[in-house]
């Protein structure tokens, strides 16, 4: 079984890069493989916690729907449950101003220098997504 | 395990993409894999002209501590680049033949 680290550059919503990423990793899980997983530049708050809007929606059903679909937090908590390593760049999160928000459960406050630079010791496979 | 990492940058200084790539190959080449920064399409442009501050800096130190520099010919003469008028010490030019080996001699790509 190999060890696989993705880097993954974008965002939930502006392209489909980090719900393949998300699809990859669990396919991969599910094959046996370890998965490192790192969040860096628009993706970095993707391990942060999500602050809902206490209010109604404002959106109706089918946008409501369709913009769900780019929620990701939930996914990335499930596949650090199940043994992903899932780094941030807290360096990306400061110029976010997103630094301080509280991570979803399993997603540990990273860096370049260190994160990524240890998963490539223990990688068989490295690339970047985004 | 990685021991060569190359890494490629599409985009100009001015992207946050560069940001990210130079930084990642800082990072690489100082904790000890052999690390070639390959700058493709705009990529290029960061070689000429003044890049002041942080990114000037990432690059003049990633040559000093022995990372590799490269930039794309094919690239350099589509923009009508001339060697001469690169700006930043240290850049190799390299030809697709040239890119192609240390694509293959890597065993980690990763582009920004």
């Amino acid at each position: 079984m190999a060890t696989i680290t993705i880097t993954l550059l974008s965002g939930a919503v502006e392209n489909e890069c980090a719900d393949f990423t998300l699809r990859l990793s669990e396919a991969a899980l599910e094959q046996g493989h370890k998965v490192n997983i790192f969040l860096l530049g628009k993706a970095s708050v993707l391990g942060n916690k999500e602050t809902p809007w206490p209010g109604a929606k404002g959106m109706q059903g089918e946008l409501a729907e369709f913009m769900d679909s780019f929620r990701l937090a939930g996914r990335i908590g499930e596949l650090a449950s199940r043994g992903a390593a899932i780094h941030t760049c807290h360096t990306t999160e400061y110029a976010r101003g997103a630094e301080g928000c509280e991570y979803v459960e399993g997603v540990q406050r990273g860096n370049v220098g260190v994160s990524l630079t240890k998963f490539f010791i223990t990688s068989d496979v490295a690339f970047t997504i985004g | 395990m990685v021991n060569t990492v190359s890494i490629i940058i599409r985009r100009p200084v001015g992207d946050e993409r560069c940001a990210l790539g130079l930084r990642t190959a800082y990072a690489a080449q100082s904790g000890g894999y052999s690390t070639s920064l390959v700058l493709l399409g705009d990529g290029v442009y960061s070689l000429i002209g003044a890049v002041n501050g942080y990114l000037g800096a990432m690059m003049t130190r990633f040559v000093e501590i022995e990372g590799r520099l490269l930039c794309l010919k094919e690239d350099l003469d589509l923009r009508g680049i001339e060697p001469r008028g690169l700006t930043v010490g240290g850049a190799e030019i390299v030809d697709n033949d040239d890119l192609a080996e240390i694509i293959r001699e890597s065993d980690t790509v990763n582009v920004f």
